[in-house]
């Protein structure tokens, strides 16, 4: 998909040239229908029927060439063409966009054209530069050097479009100071948000901290065999009689082991672990596969599950813990040092 | 060889043989290869005092000693061997794995205790020294520490420097490719070179003969026959027994071999289990007369056979106690998405329970049939008697189901890809089994690595050193991405590691300017140095322990030196008051931890360094 952006000169262009007056209309919310049906009244038939052919042939927001829009409502002259075009843009219902070298057209809703309508001209700009940013969001003072205006005026203007709930301030991940605004409707992308891992822009470590355990929890209880499942035991209790006396100076074995064998395939997976967590209802935030990976990841950093099949599942490694709790290990090892320099 | 090492060898010098033997081995150690003459000079002590002090050293094979050929005896220089002198440490426990390891063995722990002592020992001195009915079971003790390699000959090249041995016999070699206008004098170096390390990688590895330091038996004396773990040695025949002519000393680098296997034994257990421990210990066993040294063994793979490992294995040892039936928990709990998975691994856990299909791949000795078995077992009754009234023939069911069993653990042990604590090289003999010693003891420092990092820096720290030990290079940046914490709360971490060696920084400019913002910073972990850091912290504070040992006994002359008193030694509890018993009481009782903290450092000194 080619690269199409709302350029420069699209925003000049209505900017420039727009010798209608805005209508003193009241607050888009209040009455966007009468305020649309008012906006295409305004309108010459012809460029009723463009705007209409535009919105009803293609799914919303295609971009038309202007071979396109000859062929789309079968007026070959260009000025006249050209004369439809002017017109709607003159209302904000037809963008102008330019893709490589060539112009071309994009139709906007009824209700977005209104709003646009609805705004002074420098609002307006302003507005259409954040549109223009999408779900990245954009930086006030980015919008100040593009637009060429005064702080106070640039500072007006959000606070306007903000008042009005058309644009929203919000707080990136990777530039925690900086004030970013984007449109209200849209949510902001996993680059200015951080995922799923960030709250308020921070990172949860609570949240991963809890989530990791569980997962681990998990894959524990389904790497080993529990006790329900019972050992075949082929006790020769009269070997055991004939031997001991050798064997008596050898430590006994303590019969604790149980394991799957080598080739035991139902280690859990990520799609089961993922799974597991949704349903759970561990937690309502929405975790995409990689999200578990993520975690498994720092399971697997953690030394407390290795994954088999290269990589394919995953098992807990026996002796880990759960919490981060100093072991009895770790206090006999702590011993040691306490009785030396470390490092 | 390092500052503590040095320290630490000189505090037990000191302890052990005196003041003036640890004033020489320091001067040696601080100027290097030294004439008798120059000791002298440089430690302020008369010659022939040092004469006498350098006689226990040399016997030990603590100071080496070089002839050149060229000059007279009088030349002699000598050079300061840390590694043996270090080993004193670990002859504690030395003795105690010997009487481990041979209960039934009586005068094997006192063999070892003297040749402590003496260094080196001429077999028949050291028979001779005792009576008749002890010096039998004496040479019993010999001739089974010999088979196990827990002793060695000593030949007298093992009193001189390696690197003297070395140059000799380049010289040597050198010599005898003939000059010619063809071949370069560079050329003729390299080959005299490759000639060289040849030869002494035979030199090197001349003890390890099977039959070195044994002898035909004259008669049928029943030696031999003392293997504690209810197999006899079939290695070397029982027929041998200890040359009397052969000078013996500790085998120390088998010693490390055993030690070792204790440790991986041990790690087995906590990271598997108990039974499959105890199948890897009977494995590590079985390989064991093969392997001399830690490192720089023989060049040829080792490998052992399933029916090898099942012969020499305890019978009382469960195997099947850690094998898993289907639960039908799991059954009620396989209704999700798993369904299909579950059952179809319950179907082949049916079928290799029961043993009536091969649906095992790691084991293909379900495909075996009894007939195969049975053939091996006929062959091997002729080498081996005593273990076969063990298999009576109507044992051949239990052997088979057992062999299964044997195969499950061994399956187990060479399943795990990050671990691999063995490997599976072939179908012979019911599965034929090598250990890849290099990755593994790798893996091993690394576990023992994280585990100290852990201890120490907490176990984000730890996280932190994984990560970037897979990623090689990495940033900040991606380096708190990947381990899911907040960027300012890593740095902490990256600095502390930094500072103890473990991690290093390396700057990459973006630009030609090299300003700090256009600059890359990527941490990376170097194994073998941060180990080395790691180890000499170890040493630090094993001198540091050993020198609190000393000033614990410094702290109460008086005491200390009524107990060294010969009539006090005999009888501790009468010639001592209730006053200066307790007293020593509780001197022992600080040795004894301090000691015990010592044999722990130890086993990491020897996984970092000599494994």
């Amino acid at each position: 998909m080619p690269s199409v952006k709302a350029s420069k000169a699209s925003g000049s262009v209505r900017a420039a040239s727009q010798p209608y007056t805005m209508p003193p209309s009241p607050p888009a919310s209040s009455a966007s229908s009468s305020g649309s049906l008012h906006l295409l009244e305004n309108l010459s038939r012809p460029a009723q029927t463009l705007y209409n052919k535009m919105m009803s042939s293609m799914p919303e927001g295609h971009i038309y060439t202007q071979t396109d829009l000859t062929d789309l409502v079968g007026i070959s002259d260009p000025l006249k063409l050209m004369g439809l075009i002017q017109e709607n843009m003159n209302m904000g219902l037809v963008r102008m966009l330019r893709q490589g070298d060539d112009l071309c057209y994009q139709a906007t809703k009824k209700e977005d054209a209104e709003k646009i309508q609805s705004m002074t001209k420098d609002e307006a700009m302003v507005y259409s530069y954040i549109e223009a940013s999408g779900t990245e969001g954009i930086w006030t003072k980015t919008i100040k050097a593009k637009t060429n205006l005064h702080q106070s005026v640039v500072q007006r203007c959000l606070k306007s479009l903000e008042s009005k709930r058309y644009i929203k301030n919000i707080k990136s991940v990777k530039y925690p100071t900086r004030k970013i605004y984007m449109l209200a409707s849209l949510q902001p992308s996993i680059d200015v948000t951080g995922g799923p891992w960030f709250t308020d822009s921070e990172l949860d470590t609570e949240f991963i901290s809890s989530l990791l355990s569980i997962v681990f929890r998990y894959i524990m209880s389904e790497s080993f065999p529990s006790e329900d499942d019972k050992p075949i035991v082929p006790i020769m209790s009269k070997k055991n009689n004939r031997n001991s006396a050798k064997n008596k100076k050898r430590e006994e074995i303590v019969y604790d082991q149980l394991s799957y064998p080598a080739n035991y395939d139902a280690y859990p997976s990520i799609a089961q672990i993922h799974e597991f967590v949704q349903t759970s209802g561990i937690t309502t935030v929405d975790l995409a596969q990689s999200d578990i990976k993520a975690l498994l990841d720092v399971l697997v950093y953690d030394g407390k599950i290795e994954t088999i099949d290269h990589g394919m599942t995953y098992k807990a490694i026996l002796g880990s813990t759960v919490d981060d709790q100093p072991s009895a290990e770790a206090s006999e090892f702590d011993s040691i040092w306490s009785y030396g320099p470390f490092l | 060889m390092s500052q503590y090492e040095k320290e630490f060898v000189i505090l037990l010098l000191r302890d052990i043989y005196g003041d003036i033997a640890a004033t020489v081995v320091d001067t040696l150690l601080k100027y290097g290869r030294l004439t008798l003459q120059l000791i002298s000079r440089y430690s302020k002590v008369a010659p022939s005092t040092i004469q006498r002090a350098l006689v226990p050293l040399v016997q030990n094979r603590f100071v080496l000693y070089w002839v050149d050929d060229n000059s007279g005896v009088d030349n002699a220089t000598y050079v300061a061997s840390t590694r043996n002198m270090y080993n004193m440490a670990r002859s504690g426990a030395f003795v105690s794995y010997v009487l481990d390891r041979f209960p039934d063995a009586a005068g094997a722990p006192d063999i070892v205790k003297n040749l402590l002592l003496y260094g080196h020992i001429r077999a028949s001195d050291y028979l001779a020294a005792q009576s008749a009915s002890q010096a039998v079971m004496s040479r019993n003790a010999l001739t089974l520490l010999l088979q196990h390699k827990l002793l060695t000959t000593l030949k007298r090249h093992e009193f001189n420097p390696q690197s003297d041995l070395y140059m000799r016999i380049f010289k040597r070699r050198l010599a005898a490719i003939p000059r010619s206008k063809t071949v370069s004098e560079a050329k003729r170096e390299v080959q005299a070179h490759t000639e060289a390390q040849e030869e002494f990688q035979v030199l090197k590895r001349i003890h390890d003969d099977i039959n070195d330091g044994l002898v035909a038996a004259a008669n049928t004396t029943s030696n031999g026959t003392y293997g504690s773990r209810g197999y006899p040695l079939s290695e070397s025949s029982p027929s041998k027994t200890v040359d009397e002519s052969a000078v013996l000393a500790l085998n120390h680098d088998k010693f490390a071999v055993l030690m070792r296997a204790q440790i991986l034994v041990q790690l087995v257990s906590k990271r598997i289990g108990n039974v499959t421990a105890a199948v890897y210990r009977q494995v590590l066993d079985c390989m064991e007369p093969k392997l001399f040294r830690c490192v720089d063994n023989s060049d040829k793979a080792i490998n052992v056979t399933s029916l090898e490992i099942l012969r020499r294995l305890d019978a009382d040892i469960e195997l099947g106690s850690a094998l898993v039936v289907q639960s039908s928990r799991k059954r009620s709990r396989s209704s999700s998405s798993r369904i299909s998975k579950r059952q179809k691994r319950k179907h082949y856990r049916d079928g290799s329970v029961s043993g009536s299909d091969d649906s095992m791949p790691g084991s293909d000795i379900l495909d075996i049939d009894s007939n195969r078995i049975g053939d091996d077992k006929q062959r091997d009754h002729s080498d081996n008697s005593e273990h076969d009234d063990d298999d009576n023939a109507d044992d051949t069911v239990v052997t088979n189901s057992r062999i299964e069993h044997l195969n499950f653990h061994l399956a187990l042990l060479s399943c795990n890809q990050n671990l691999p604590f063995m490997k599976k090289v072939g179908n012979k003999g019911g599965g034929e089994w090598t250990i890849d010693f290099g990755t593994l003891t790798a893996r091993v420092r690394e576990l023992e690595y994280d585990k100290l990092i852990t201890q120490k820096q907490g176990p984000i720290a730890c996280r932190l050193l994984r990560i970037i030990r897979e990623k090689g290079r990495i940033d900040e940046k991606q380096l708190a991405q990947i381990a899911l914490l907040p960027p300012k709360d890593i740095r902490s971490h990256l600095t502390a590691l930094h500072e103890i060696g473990c991690l290093d920084l390396q700057e990459v400019p973006r630009g030609t300017d090299r300003a700090p913002s256009r600059t890359y910073y990527f941490w990376y972990h170097k194994p073998m140095g941060a180990y080395a850091l790691m180890t000499q912290a170890v040493l630090k504070t094993i001198v540091r322990c050993y020198a609190r040992v000393v000033e614990e006994r410094g702290r109460r002359p008086g005491v200390m030196s009524k107990l060294l008193r010969e009539d006090v030694r005999r009888d501790e509890a009468n010639m001592l008051t209730p006053a200066e018993r307790e007293e020593v009481r509780r001197v022992r009782g600080v040795e004894e931890r301090f000691i015990a903290h010592l044999m722990k450092l130890d086993r990491l000194v020897l996984i970092f360094r000599d494994m």
